[in-house]
């Protein structure tokens, strides 16, 4: 039996819809790449190589680790719900956001030190770096708020029964921007912390 | 919905790689850790493993190679 021009046209776009989606997203990703390279490039412009002493190396370490960690669950989800394992899906969706929200608890730890050690407003010898401290921690800081809403949303609306190995869409679009979070810390960390 | 045989075979494959990608990026976080306590300018040193770990999110996990027309998803 053949297709109608209608059914055909649906077949089409059922084709064409998920990879027009990636292109478009990879689109985002790009404009957003450039943000965080904006502000990375700024960093060494400022005060190139020299960062403090005081700066807690530990918790930064820790931090790093819980961020890449939830990287592994939110791959474990996708990897769930394209095989339509919707139990798996919720229990590793779970887990990246509730290592999301330690990683957010680090951060505010980070920024409260930060805030001892660069006190807002000061012109201290170290007023560049703590420029570029505060954005990159906070433009980053904003980027897993947003991750953690999508998440959650995306987990709301599997719970209702949304979502299988046909149509997972908005499942890898909210995980790949959270990869995305965890590849701009990748380098947002020796960029402050190690180089 | 339960799941074939087929895609529980297939879906402990895509976990395998998920996990192998992942112990990589921890071990090169620590050793950038010890190269950054080890030496006094360690940017040169520490730049190729923050590449590697970059290339591995974009591989291993957002598949980028998908986009690049060289890869299945």
């Amino acid at each position: 039996m053949g297709y109608g021009s209608h059914e055909s046209a649906i077949l089409d776009m059922e084709t064409i819809q998920p990879k027009a989606n990636r292109v478009g997203f990879w689109m985002f990703l790009a404009s957003e790449t450039f943000l965080f390279a904006a502000f990375l490039t700024t960093r060494y412009v400022l005060s190139g190589t020299i960062k403090p002493e005081h700066l807690n190396q530990e918790l930064s370490l820790l931090i790093t680790m819980v961020l890449l960690l939830s990287s592994i669950s939110a791959y474990a989800a996708e990897i769930a719900i394209s095989h339509d394992d919707r139990k798996g899906f919720m229990r590793y969706m779970s887990i990246t956001v509730l290592m999301g929200l330690i990683f957010m608890g680090g951060v505010v730890l980070e920024w409260r030190e930060g805030q001892e050690f660069f006190p807002l407003g000061s012109l201290t010898d170290g007023v560049n770096y703590a420029a570029s401290f505060f954005l990159l921690i906070g433009l980053h800081a904003f980027h897993v708020v947003t991750g953690l809403i999508a998440l959650l949303i995306v987990m709301s609306l599997a719970a209702k029964g949304h979502y299988g190995s046909h149509d997972y869409w908005a499942v890898e679009g909210s995980v790949k921007y959270w990869h995305f979070v965890d590849l701009a810390w990748v380098i947002i960390y020796p960029t402050l912390y190690l180089f | 919905m339960s799941q074939s045989p087929e895609m529980r075979a297939g879906q402990q494959v895509a976990m395998r790689k998920g996990i192998m990608a992942a112990i990589s990026l921890g071990v090169l976080s620590i050793i950038e850790y010890i190269i950054w306590f080890s030496f006094e300018k360690p940017v040169l040193i520490l730049l190729p493993f923050v590449l590697l770990k970059g290339w591995i999110i974009l591989d291993s996990f957002m598949h980028v190679k998908v986009v690049l027309g060289r890869g299945d998803h």
